[in-house]
């Protein structure tokens, strides 16, 4: 039970700041769920990161589910996931009763730009943060800067989930013992 | 319909807007491109995942509360469903070398998404010189002091609140000070 609660505050906090978008979230997750808990090792948050690129839905919901889960069982997975929406969806609710009386749109302007560094600053870190744990030789560096390339020149035209799979699949073939 | 747009976006974020735009425009006609504009722009301004705020924003707007409701359940359910099967999965495989592998290689293309995230950040959001300043002092302290990520969205939107928001383009001149 004690763990369920730790669960539903932490994920509380990561829902409560993540802004930005996925990426600019990694690191806050793994602040929280490495770091702060000990709850994954760092391995298994490269997994995790991993996972969520190649499934569907958010990073930070994949995290929550992925990490109750692994902490708590089913239970787990559903606190976490479900403490991880609240704190937007508590928020826009608030926004959205304001709305209905005035529209404070220079206001929301004004945050936007205002966070915008912040959230650069974030994933900038993450590829700092999630590069030191997957790139430990020549290998992976090449694999990285492979798919980087392939990004820039084909875009959004190969699913990035494609892309994962295929670096995995390459990964089998190099590093299997 | 969420739930069809909750399984079709991987990755986080921006990724799902092409689905979005595709979904909720083209072919349902539920919202014109301004009104999807405003939702997404809305949602970044929220913490959480951009798809969940904008299905939520979504379904308010055309069911009130019961509608808002579904559009979140919908997106979320799926990925809780995978995640979840993946996550029992590997507890019983994950030692396997076969799988360690695959990890590793997956997990180098993954970084290439990461960083390519940073140039499409660029592109999108155009930042300014001193936002550029202001990102990489941050960037300094989360790496060198370790301050939490929560601190650096703080730190970045107070000092940016007053750093930025004064001089915006004509257009935006009246800003909040009328409403108030």
């Amino acid at each position: 039970m004690a763990t369920l609660f730790q669960l539903f505050a932490s994920f509380l906090v990561i829902g409560a700041t993540a802004y930005g978008g996925g990426i600019a979230t990694i690191s806050l997750i793994q602040r929280e769920i490495v770091a702060a808990h000990g709850w994954l090792t760092a391995a298994q948050m490269r997994e995790l990161i991993t996972l969520a690129q190649m499934t569907p839905g958010p990073i930070a919901i994949n995290a929550a589910t992925f990490t109750g889960y692994r902490v708590a069982g089913i239970a787990g997975s559903l606190v976490s996931t479900l403490a991880v929406i609240t704190p937007g969806v508590l928020l826009l609710s608030g926004y959205s009763l304001l709305l209905s009386r005035f529209r404070p749109t220079g206001f929301l302007d004004r945050a936007r730009e205002a966070l915008r560094p912040g959230i650069l600053a974030l994933i900038l870190y993450a590829v700092y943060t999630f590069g030191a744990t997957a790139i430990d030789g020549l290998a992976t560096g090449a694999i990285a800067a492979g798919t980087f390339l392939v990004i820039l020149l084909c875009g959004r035209r190969v699913h990035p989930a494609l892309l994962v799979f295929a670096a995995g699949g390459l990964g089998v073939l190099l590093f299997r013992s | 319909m969420f739930f069809k747009i909750g399984l079709l976006t991987f990755g986080g974020g921006f990724a799902m807007l092409p689905v979005l735009t595709h979904e909720l425009r083209d072919r349902r006609q539920w919202m014109t491109d301004k009104e999807l504009a405003d939702i997404v722009s809305t949602a970044t301004v929220f913490p959480g995942a951009i798809s969940v705020n904008s299905a939520f924003l979504q379904g308010l707007r055309m069911r009130g509360i019961p509608g808002m409701a579904a559009a979140v359940t919908g997106l979320v359910t799926p990925s809780l469903l995978v995640i979840l099967l993946i996550a029992i999965f590997l507890s019983s495989y994950a030692a396997l070398s076969t799988v360690q592998a695959f990890f590793k290689g997956a997990a180098a293309a993954v970084t290439a998404q990461i960083a390519y995230a940073v140039y499409i950040f660029g592109q999108s959001a155009r930042p300014t010189p001193r936002a550029i300043g202001l990102a990489l002092a941050i960037l300094a302290l989360l790496i060198f002091v370790k301050i939490h990520p929560m601190v650096a969205i703080l730190v970045s939107g107070s000092v940016g609140f007053f750093l930025f928001g004064r001089r915006r383009g004509p257009s935006e001149e009246p800003i909040c000070r009328k409403d108030g």
